[in-house]
């Protein structure tokens, strides 16, 4: 499955064709599934291919999967730490 | 309230919104002319009344802090609710007693609401650790 560069608010990042998703999305729900390529593309609904296209893709180049998930949980954890 | 449920959330999460007689739709559900870049979806969103539901703060963040009017976005912490298919029924049942909880700056004014588990909600806060 191809992967392209986009452009976007918070950079530029890899999406995996054709779902649109980001690899960092996919490869994300594989890490919560247990590493497995099966339950995150029935969650995503997606072929199984283009999981297995993204985590190898996300494999060559895993700090910037690893960057954009931590970015994400900072964000997370800092607007849900202040008060409401 | 109507949402429009972002691509990287699972598509059943509208389906069962749906079913909870929610006016809820995935980005997933759109075929293959559904917008895919950040800007499209919120744009696809607005011009349908509906608040984006996603993750994705990094960059749906920026692209809301520039408009002034019309329906914000959900955003659902990946920590607070992993994407995962055991948590599919923490966020629809999160997301549907969010209904008349969400103020009228995410409605209208382009804000922003950070999902919070329901009242009541068994799952949360979670055990300390240690």
């Amino acid at each position: 499955m191809p992967i392209i560069r986009r452009d976007g608010p918070a950079g530029p990042r890899d999406v995996s064709l054709p779902s649109g998703l980001d690899v960092w999305e996919i490869v994300q729900v594989v890490r919560n599934v247990g590493n497995r390529a099966a339950p995150a593309a029935r969650y995503l609904a997606i072929d199984v291919a283009e999981v297995e296209g993204a985590i190898a893709h996300a494999a060559a180049a895993p700090g910037e999967v690893d960057e954009r998930i931590e970015r994400e949980r900072g964000i997370a954890e800092r607007a849900l730490a202040e008060p409401a | 309230m109507r949402l429009l449920i972002d691509r990287a959330i699972a598509p059943v999460v509208a389906t069962r919104l749906r079913g909870l007689r929610r006016d809820a739709v995935s980005v997933a559900e759109l075929g293959p002319d559904a917008p895919s870049e950040d800007a499209a979806v919120l744009e696809f969103a607005a011009g349908e009344g509906r608040l984006l539901v996603t993750h994705n703060a990094a960059d749906v963040l920026p692209l809301l802090a520039a408009r002034e009017e019309g329906p914000g976005a959900i955003l659902v912490s990946a920590v607070r609710y992993p994407r995962t298919p055991l948590c599919v029924d923490r966020v629809v049942r999160a997301l549907d007693a969010a209904h008349g909880d969400v103020p009228d700056e995410v409605l209208e004014h382009a804000g922003v609401h950070w999902l919070e588990p329901p009242a009541g909600c068994p799952f949360w806060p979670p055990p300390a650790k240690g």
